[in-house]
């Protein structure tokens, strides 16, 4: 490897000679790679005068500046401004708090919860404080504390999401989503709520969960296999049982499964997943319902599947 | 800071330098270096080695690794192996560096229609072949064909106008479709 190694060094390399020293390394651990980039750094060191350039200081700026931002948590000045901040602000949030209570005004945003938001098309993994895992599809967003509240593990929930909850029976784990309280006692499931939606819906894998009705403080105890629908506007609970469970979380193997799909809701489905608008001409183009499995992160697969279905030629990119 | 300061001024140059012997690309190497200096900062207060100079290596060297294994596998390193071996001069230095190279390589890609560029980068940058492109952007493999074949010839008339060395490119683009002709024979 040795000398193959100098002529890449010196970019001299012929063709052949890349391909066979290709197919040495290829072969070698990191380690031996390693190992071998350690006597070449010794004799490297010992031949080479040190200069500071230009770009060199420029650099050198940015680790400064990434250096000091790592640093700032530790500043104890600073915890000494916010805590006498805090001391004069508490009182404040605290009327303004039950002022917005009392008035019903409660949006939900609470300063002490941190927040994960996906746009359309987007999707994020959270791991939350407490060991769970929570899968986001497009357009949602989690709020959550860095500890538990009241010995509970609390969230606040829209979109659509794969929970992976941590067992912890001590400390029971509470999800708040439109028209429905949700109480987990270590599980995965999938939760439907987009606040355009009429009805929540949670479809469970495995483990328990408990839902209560807002409206009508129904409870329900939900077991594997099984789907609940909870109705805003009454705040009704039905649960059926599904034998197409994981086709409520196809959206995580980015898959969109379609059954008897009526046409406006095979193109809002698409747009929702991709974060696009579909064309009026390919609008016009899928003009029946629509039964099948569209992948959600490969559009000119999709649309190529679309194409061949609806035997339209129409340029994706216009 | 000041301790840092000198080991800074002491030893970046040469991690600089270094890197570049394997990583050929100025960007990834400078990455390489400041990634290799903050995690040493974070690290300072355990570190117990007295040897400087291998505890940057250290630091440095899966990042190294890596960076090196890549570019040496890299479609582009490819091509830039073929076009110096058509241009290598008397005294056998290279007639442009890889670096510049690359930025080509990737001036073209930026410069060319969409689906052009998307088909160039995944030849180029993420080493599919013709077919692997064709289905996975479900064009026509001809399309595919001619993306790569449009995007070289581009890449040959950026090279040339930023050279003024016409024998550098044109033994390239012959190299270059040569290759692509024989690999869609097999």
């Amino acid at each position: 490897m040795d000398d193959l190694n100098r002529k890449y060094i010196n970019d001299n390399l012929t063709p052949e000679e890349l391909k066979k020293l290709r197919e040495q390394v290829n072969t070698l651990s990191d380690e031996e790679i390693g190992d071998a980039m350690l006597k070449d750094w010794d004799e490297f060191l010992d031949a080479r005068s040190c200069d500071m350039d230009e770009s060199l200081m420029r650099m050198k700026a940015d680790i400064d500046r990434r250096i000091e931002e790592s640093r700032k948590p530790r500043r104890s000045a600073w915890i000494k401004v916010v805590s006498l901040a805090a001391t004069i602000l508490l009182p404040l949030f605290v009327v303004a708090t039950v002022y917005l209570y009392l008035n019903g005004n409660y949006s939900g945003t609470d300063p002490r919860q941190s927040h994960v938001i996906t746009a359309k098309g987007e999707r994020a993994k959270v791991m939350l404080p407490d060991g769970s895992e929570v899968s986001l599809n497009s357009d949602s967003n989690i709020g959550y504390y860095a500890d538990y509240v009241d010995g509970k593990r609390k969230v606040r929930f829209t979109g659509e999401a794969y929970f992976n909850v941590s067992k912890d029976a001590d400390h029971p784990f509470h999800i708040t989503v439109q028209g429905l309280e949700i109480v987990v006692k270590g599980t995965s499931f999938n939760l439907l709520a987009r606040p355009d939606d009429d009805f929540t819906e949670v479809a469970l894998d495995n483990g328990s969960v408990e839902l209560k009705s807002d409206k009508t403080s129904d409870a329900v105890s939900l077991t594997p296999g099984h789907v609940a629908l909870v109705d805003r506007s009454t705040g009704d609970i039905s649960v059926t049982k599904a034998d197409d469970i994981a086709a409520r979380s196809a959206w995580l193997r980015h898959e969109l499964i379609f059954v008897n799909a009526t046409p406006e809701e095979l193109v809002s489905r698409i747009e929702d997943a991709y974060g696009i608008t579909v064309s009026s001409a390919v609008k016009s183009a899928l003009n029946d319902t629509f039964t099948g499995t569209l992948p959600s992160d490969d559009l000119d697969e999709a649309y190529a599947v679309l194409s061949r279905v609806y035997g339209f030629d129409i340029p994706i990119y216009i | 800071m000041r301790a840092f300061d000198t080991i800074y001024q002491l030893y970046a140059s040469k991690l600089l330098g270094f890197c570049m012997r394997y990583v050929k690309s100025r960007e990834d190497a400078e990455e390489i270096v400041q990634d290799t200096f903050v995690a040493l900062w974070n690290s300072r207060e355990s570190i117990k080695s007295d040897s400087l100079r291998a505890l940057l290596f250290t630091i440095a060297r899966n990042r190294l690794v890596n960076a090196y294994k890549s570019r040496l596998n890299s479609p582009i390193y490819e091509d830039f192996v073929s076009a110096e071996a058509y241009s290598v001069s008397v005294d056998g230095t290279p007639s442009i560096e890889y670096d510049e190279f690359e930025k080509s390589v990737y001036d073209v890609m930026d410069s060319l229609p969409e689906t052009q560029s998307r088909v160039l980068r995944l030849s180029r940058i993420d080493g599919l072949s013709h077919k692997e492109i064709a289905q996975k952007t479900g064009l026509s493999l001809q399309t595919v064909k001619n993306a790569v074949t449009e995007g070289m010839k581009r890449l040959k008339d950026e090279l040339s106008k930023r050279h003024n060395d016409i024998f550098v490119a044109i033994p390239l683009l012959l190299s270059v479709l040569f290759r692509v002709y024989i690999v869609n024979i097999i």
